[in-house]
């Protein structure tokens, strides 16, 4: 069955037909609220309130791309537990090393890669990464992890975000300015094969 | 060391690296590109931040988030339902709202343009000296309420006095048939007065054109509706046609106003159980 036919399907009220759906897509939208909330178990729950909401709205998908209409609940749900972070402030419990110092999350430790060397390489980038875009507000936050991360068009981050092209055109180049300047505070520690070929000849 | 970028710039730099110019203005920007280092400095810059971002290993979702069999009572044409029963009783509560304005202020709108002409009628009375015609007593729409010229109460005396309505129940305010006798004011097409006797002017500014309704019209009968000389004393009852509309809601008002309540609340309700499956 191809999509368009399982998203008439479930608009009919075929539970079945949606949950392949939500299986086609719940990659996509965990990595994004992942990149967006930065938590695993916020972003899970992100991502299965939007499949809540996708099955509740149904009727409003009015055709284009299902996949940017998903990404617009998944990334409002993530706007709205932002929102609430910001209303209501949360200290992390960091584990405390022996000397008393607060250790970082080691997740970002923890790789799949059977190389150990790359495996630190990469989390290390990811670290970098995440910091910054961490830094980042949230309406660029999405313009930025849904192209540049996720790999998404233009029209389709427009429709997702619900902002005019030109909009999505300007926060993205905005956010790419920032992710620059913020990645340069981490050139010195990233390994060298994610330096800037300039930086590295110096 | 970052060199200085204009806003536009940076969106052209940004549009380049996906590929979103025109041809024409990639050549340009290519060709800036070559003459001015600082600028391609950037360009590299922004693309090496790019790579970085499309480095970042997908992370899987940790389960599946598919729905479970309870969602299936949920049917999504439900909330199209729950939708059009909400948006039917906010109607039915505006209607009623509306309703209950209209029949409440009504009698209120209906007595204000009697108690207007009186005095221009006074006027009138007043400047006609010497005159011999009775005032002319009418009754529009209300029995037993005397309005227009000579007052109220049936007076022969040439009061201009008004009498305030007898009938105070303005929301039940019925509309009789005529009562016969004069009959309907003339209908009049074109203003059209024989004799120059305006209401309010003073006859040294009686209007030099003439008109004319018929061979005996009162050119005070011409506006207002007033009846024919001769017809003093008649109860004459007249419906204004544009309350045809009050016509049809005051025949009932009570049973309109049960109507519109028994709907909203139905609808809401039907909302309310729409919204829940």
């Amino acid at each position: 069955m191809d999509e368009n036919a399982l998203i008439q399907s479930a608009m009919r009220g075929d539970l079945d037909a949606f949950n392949r759906l939500v299986l086609a897509y719940q990659d996509l939208a965990f990595n994004v609220a992942c990149r967006m909330l930065n938590d695993d178990d916020l972003a899970a729950d992100a991502v299965q309130n939007a499949f809540i909401s996708a099955w509740r709205s149904l009727t409003t998908y009015r055709g284009g791309s299902f996949k940017a209409w998903v990404m617009r609940m998944v990334t409002n749900g993530c706007y709205d537990e932002l929102r609430r972070q910001k209303r209501r402030p949360t200290t992390a419990l960091e584990p405390v090393a022996e000397n008393g110092d607060e250790m970082e999350s080691p997740q970002w430790l923890a790789s799949d890669d059977p190389q150990p060397e790359t495996s630190m390489e990469q989390a290390e980038l990811e670290h970098a990464l995440t910091h910054c875009l961490e830094n980042l507000p949230p309406e660029f936050r999405a313009v930025v992890v849904l192209v540049d991360v996720q790999g998404m068009e233009y029209e389709q981050v427009s429709q997702s975000v619900r902002a005019p092209l030109g909009t999505v055109k300007s926060r993205l180049a905005r956010a790419r300015l920032k992710m620059r300047d913020c990645l340069q505070g981490f050139e010195e520690l990233l390994p060298a094969r994610f330096r800037l070929e300039s930086e590295v000849a110096e | 060391m970052n060199v200085l970028l204009s806003q536009k710039d940076l969106g052209l730099i940004s549009a380049y690296l996906d590929d979103r110019l025109s041809q024409t203005q990639k050549n340009l920007l290519e060709e800036r590109f070559r003459s001015e280092p600082g600028l391609k400095r950037n360009l590299d810059e922004l693309q090496h931040t790019r790579t970085l971002l499309r480095s970042l290993t997908p992370r899987k979702a940790p389960r599946n988030f598919t729905l479970s069999s309870q969602y299936a009572r949920f049917h999504p044409r439900s909330r199209v339902l729950s939708l059009t029963f909400g948006w039917a009783s906010g109607a039915a509560a505006f209607a009623l709202i509306a309703l209950f304005a209209f029949t409440s202020f009504l009698p209120l709108r209906a007595a204000l343009p009697m108690a207007a002409p009186a005095p221009a009628m006074m006027n009138d009375t007043a400047l006609e000296s010497g005159t011999t015609n009775p005032p002319q007593i009418i009754t529009w729409n209300m029995p037993n309420m005397a309005y227009g010229r000579g007052g109220g109460g049936g007076g022969g005396d040439g009061n201009s006095s008004i009498e305030a309505p007898k009938s105070a129940g303005a929301e039940s305010m019925t509309l009789s048939e005529p009562a016969g006798g004069g009959g309907m004011p003339p209908v009049i097409n074109e203003p059209q007065v024989e004799d120059a006797a305006p209401m309010t002017l003073s006859d040294s500014q009686v209007p030099q054109q003439t008109f004319a309704v018929n061979e005996s019209a009162d050119p005070s009968t011409l506006i207002l509706g007033l009846p024919q000389p001769g017809t003093e004393g008649q109860q004459i009852n007249t419906v204004p046609a544009s309350t045809s509309a009050a016509l049809f809601i005051d025949a009932n008002p009570i049973l309109w106003t049960i109507l519109l309540a028994a709907l909203a609340l139905s609808f809401a309700l039907a909302a309310i159980l729409f919204h829940r499956r």
